[in-house]
């Protein structure tokens, strides 16, 4: 993919659900953007800004009512039912929740995204450990999720999500639940990995985290974008002007 | 799907099975309940059909001939018999077997016997005819009034036990319909209970679906466990089932015996002479049962 050509397009996008008596939330309202390969963008907001709504049209759980969104030049509205589990291998996605398999050890869940494509007895055992080691888990490759701290969790479920060396890593409030120690070692190793030229879109409510990050802030406010600056802490957000 | 997924996926059944095993429990357990009132009614149904055929053998009929009539028109009216399709046996019964009969009967005091030579003999030569239905005893019974044959016969017994046949008839036709209402009833009430049962050990389970679903997996390696499993259910249940069915036979089969009376049933040895068939019954009825409501309650978490 050339430089010129953005890794992510957003173009004109609106998810609408129906609430209570059929009245009209609209949680992205004609939202346009665009991501370069290599970039490390933060989207921020308020609680019901549309933030998790992006996250969840980019990795096709939901469709957008309006508009399209093409990813290393694939418009999803293309994709057929049975293509998005082939999608979803090459986007990795990171949960406040963790989402792990809570019977299965940290190898054992991160080796279940192999297994689920297809991957061969030796792929595994070559890629895992691999992936344990970047994440900093190799000491604790046999433990199961209840035996691991929040940070930790968290660290298998990144590990899991980089296991098909994506090109977009989606982590939507990674550090919701993590206190202010593991909460850097998250960013620092989202930021390990985007040096590796991995797209990585940041949802978060953390202030700190976006003021020490310096990168690319994208702000959402009632499903519309208010701001989008190339490198800024949380309160220099400024609202976007016409014609930006 | 390569070998080495399928593997994976049906270990995967096995693993999850084990580890699922309050929820696996109990969804064999329920599984199980049903399986137990489909076994007693595959036994009720083939007692009543060792009933249905010693009532069948009741529904007969005895034809009794003039004496001046000529043994070939009896023998031409058993021929005519043994070709219709009511008729399921006819048996010429002469003048020296109706005797030797007689001599048989028991009761009956030698004084008497004595008095019935073959020379003189009174009783009459007849046919015993047997009928599927008392429908179709009607039928012959109706072709005895016609001519010629309503000039030769004597008697006939259908007239006697007319009644009584038709009361046999209803009871057994009764019998059949409420068995067949019950077990409908009670089968669609604990299939609703199974699906129930399996519906909720899926949704306790629908996060581990969902993240199989985040991380790429098709469809079909999420079902493959799912179905796996529910073939576990029913393995267990159907065993669970057939030993239960069994210890209940052998302990209070006896009681049941004063009931049973003419039909004089060996409850462990028709269970025993049944099994294969039985196992067939739990084992498709269980495992598809559990497949069936498994397939159908992970579809609404597997739409995209």
């Amino acid at each position: 993919m050339s430089q010129a050509t953005p890794l992510i397009v957003i173009e004109n996008v609106s998810k609408e659900y129906r609430g209570k008596g059929g009245a009209k939330i609209m949680a992205i309202d004609n939202l346009s953007l665009r991501i370069d390969k290599g970039e490390f963008v933060s989207l921020v907001g308020p609680s019901g800004a549309g933030k998790s709504t992006l996250m969840r049209l980019l990795i096709v759980e939901e469709r957008p009512t309006k508009g399209r969104i093409i990813i290393a030049g694939r418009d999803l509205r293309t994709l057929r039912s049975r293509d998005i589990p082939f999608y979803r291998r090459k986007v990795g996605v990171v949960f406040q929740d963790f989402k792990l398999l809570p019977n299965k050890t940290v190898t054992e869940n991160i080796a279940f995204a192999l297994e689920v494509c297809d991957a061969t007895p030796a792929e595994v055992r070559d890629k895992v450990p691999k992936i344990l080691e970047l994440v900093g888990l190799t000491n604790r490759a046999a433990n199961e999720p209840s035996e691991l701290s929040g940070g930790e969790m968290q660290r298998v479920a990144i590990a899991r999500a980089l296991i098909h060396t994506p090109k977009l890593l989606i982590a939507d409030e990674p550090t919701g639940n993590l206190d202010p120690s593991n909460t850097w070692e998250i960013i620092e190793l989202l930021l390990k990995i985007n040096q590796t030229g991995t797209i990585v879109l940041l949802a978060t409510h953390n202030q700190a985290v976006v003021d020490r990050l310096q990168r690319r802030v994208v702000a959402l406010q009632n499903g519309k974008l208010v701001s989008d600056q190339k490198t800024a802490g949380y309160t220099e957000i400024k609202p976007k002007e016409k014609g930006d | 799907m390569r070998p080495v997924t399928l593997l994976r996926v049906t270990k995967l059944g096995w693993a999850n099975y084990w580890r699922n095993r309050g929820l696996s429990i109990s969804a064999s357990l329920i599984l199980m309940l049903t399986l137990v009132i489909v076994l007693f009614f595959f036994i009720v149904n083939t007692i009543l059909g060792a009933t249905s055929a010693k009532i069948r053998d009741k529904f007969d009929m005895n034809i009794r001939f003039e004496d001046q009539v000529a043994e070939e028109q009896i023998l031409e009216l058993q021929k005519l018999l043994a070709t219709r399709p009511e008729t399921r046996e006819v048996h010429y019964v002469g003048k020296d077997e109706a005797r030797e009969r007689f001599q048989n009967i028991p009761g009956v005091s030698d004084r008497t016997k004595q008095l019935i030579t073959p020379e003189s003999n009174p009783l009459r030569r007849s046919l015993e005819v047997k009928a599927g239905s008392p429908t179709d005893l009607e039928k012959i019974d109706q072709l005895l009034h016609t001519a010629p044959w309503s000039e030769i016969v004597y008697s006939n017994s259908y007239a006697v036990n007319k009644s009584t046949i038709q009361k046999l008839s209803r009871f057994e036709r009764g019998v059949t319909t409420a068995g067949i209402i019950l077990s409908i009833i009670f089968i669609t009430i604990s299939m609703i209970v199974v699906m129930n049962t399996i519906r909720l050990a899926i949704f306790a389970r629908r996060e581990e679906i969902e993240i199989m679903r985040l991380v790429g997996a098709n469809n079909i390696f999420i079902r493959i466990p799912f179905i796996i499993e529910a073939i576990l259910y029913g393995v267990v249940a159907a065993a669970l089932s057939l030993g239960a069915v069994w210890l209940i036979i052998k302990n209070f089969g006896g009681l049941l015996k004063p009931y049973l009376g003419e039909i004089n049933v060996d409850l462990l040895e028709l269970f025993k002479n049944q099994l294969p068939i039985m196992i067939g019954i739990v084992l498709i009825l269980g495992c598809g049962l559990a497949v069936f409501a498994s397939l159908l309650s992970i579809q609404r978490y597997l739409k995209h």
